[in-house]
């Protein structure tokens, strides 16, 4: 492989975020996607490579939105079967085809109607390990992730203003961010005073489900070079579960540790194949469909101390003017639950310096996650020189 | 119990006049964990020593806990 033939990223795709599109989701993948291919310059004669992900059918099929972008045929195609853990590991997977030459020129999208249409949050999954939660009223993602909070707090000596302050920390770059669906200033005693919905969360502790789409393109370094934007490279990609993850992406009835998530197990890899440490990261993007996330990810990537990470955020460091930005679009909590594909396109633009009133100061290294419990994905992104 | 949470709202129709209830992860002492309804108010850390009781539904049985001690 040579240097030449290295990922990068090279456009990032938007239609906006709402409670009700009006617009089917194959519209809205196709919006996205032309939308990112007009931000690299590119266009769908040039796309040689599609991939997304659904969780449950609430998507369109990657054959289905090349068609609608006229792309002329297709030399790798790949619909995940996944939800929150996929767009780090779909980044990696069009790296991989990039760098061998199975494709020259990638489009991911996440497209969905996440609140009009099929809402994940208390989607009813298949599946053997769903019947004995169900009628024990075991029912809804944001209980799961609950689940592994409470144990997490308890036993790293954490509480609900460290949670909170994820909250608060985030939404002050939501306020500056038009895409986010919260942009209303958050403060600890607006936080607080909300009541629980599910211990230890409130309502500002939880992403909102939204109606949108986000969309990548990839190709190779030598041909970024050409194009209209800086290109960002894939320095690294990894995808771990741990050992019985589960018989769906809410079965954690054989996960043995709640306090520590995939992100533990990928840390070394991920910075092992990049040749980077921690301390090297300028800043992150934190896959956060709960508050709660972001601090295990925090601690699961080495930047803070084991029962640090609330200690850290309500310092200050994770601010636009802090030691590590973290979530500079406000997060899935703030901008939006697009599974996290919108979290890899902030990433994106940040390492670019496209970040507007939100950009950080330092942009060379970025690090991203997606997912929240036993599997999951991350990428550092880099800008190329 | 190793963790639980207390739901204050219910997130799917059915369940809305169960609120306020507690799930709990449950780790066996013959060594396997279950999740199941505890009874009584909703703890406020974990540890406690739970006890396991069965509740005949119409065509399921359902295993439940109850706190048998005050935890630490």
């Amino acid at each position: 492989m040579s240097d030449g033939r290295s990922a990068a990223v090279v456009g990032v795709g938007y239609t906006p975020f709402s409670r009700d599109s009006g617009r089917s989701v194959l519209d809205l993948a196709r919006a996205a996607s032309a939308d990112a291919l007009a931000d690299a310059g590119l266009r769908g004669a040039d796309v040689d490579g599609i991939g997304s992900f659904m969780v449950m059918h609430d998507s369109v099929k990657c054959q289905a939105v090349a068609t609608t972008l006229a792309v002329p045929g297709l030399r790798w195609s790949v619909d995940l079967d996944l939800g929150g853990q996929a767009p780090c590991h779909l980044v990696g997977l069009a790296a991989s085809a990039i760098e061998s030459g199975h494709a020259d020129v990638v489009v991911l999208y996440r497209a969905m109607n996440g609140r009009s249409g099929s809402r994940v949050g208390t989607m009813t999954f298949d599946g053997p390990a769903a019947s004995w939660r169900y009628p024990i009223g075991y029912d809804a993602y944001l209980m799961y992730v609950a689940m592994w909070a409470q144990r997490f707090l308890a036993e790293t000596g954490q509480g609900g203003e460290d949670l909170g302050a994820v909250a608060v920390a985030q939404r002050a770059y939501a306020v500056d961010n038009e895409r986010a669906v919260r942009r209303r200033p958050l403060t600890t005693a607006d936080y607080a005073a909300a009541p629980v919905v599910v211990s230890p969360f409130r309502a500002d502790d939880c992403t909102v489900e939204v109606d949108g789409a986000a969309a990548l393109v990839l190709t190779t370094v030598d041909r970024a070079r050409d194009l209209a934007r800086p290109p960002v490279l894939v320095a690294s990609s990894v995808y771990r579960a741990g050992p019985r993850s589960g018989l769906d992406i809410g079965d954690h009835l054989l996960w043995d540790d709640y306090t520590r998530n995939y992100t533990n197990l990928l840390r070394e890899e991920l910075f092992a194949r990049a040749g980077l440490a921690s301390g090297d990261v300028d800043l992150a993007e934190i896959y956060d469909c709960f508050s709660s996330t972001v601090l295990m990810g925090l601690e699961g990537l080495g930047f803070c101390e084991r029962g640090g990470s609330g200690a850290f955020v309500r310092s200050g460091a994770t601010r636009r003017d802090g030691a590590l930005p973290v979530n500079t679009h406000g997060g899935l909590l703030a901008e939006g639950y697009l599974h996290g594909m919108n979290t890899v396109a902030e990433a994106v633009l940040q390492v670019q310096g496209r970040g507007g009133v939100r950009q950080a100061p330092r942009h060379e290294v970025c690090a991203v996650t997606s997912g929240a419990l036993m599997d999951g994905s991350a990428l550092l992104l880099t800008a190329a020189r | 119990m190793y963790s639980w949470v207390g739901v204050r709202r219910a997130l799917t129709p059915g369940l809305e006049a169960e609120v306020p209830y507690t799930i709990a992860a449950v780790d066996l002492a013959e060594g396997a964990r279950v999740f199941g309804r505890l009874e009584g108010p909703e703890p406020t850390s974990p540890g406690a020593t739970v006890t396991a009781t069965f509740v005949d539904h119409d065509e399921w049985t359902e295993l439940r806990f109850r706190p048998v001690e005050v935890a630490e």
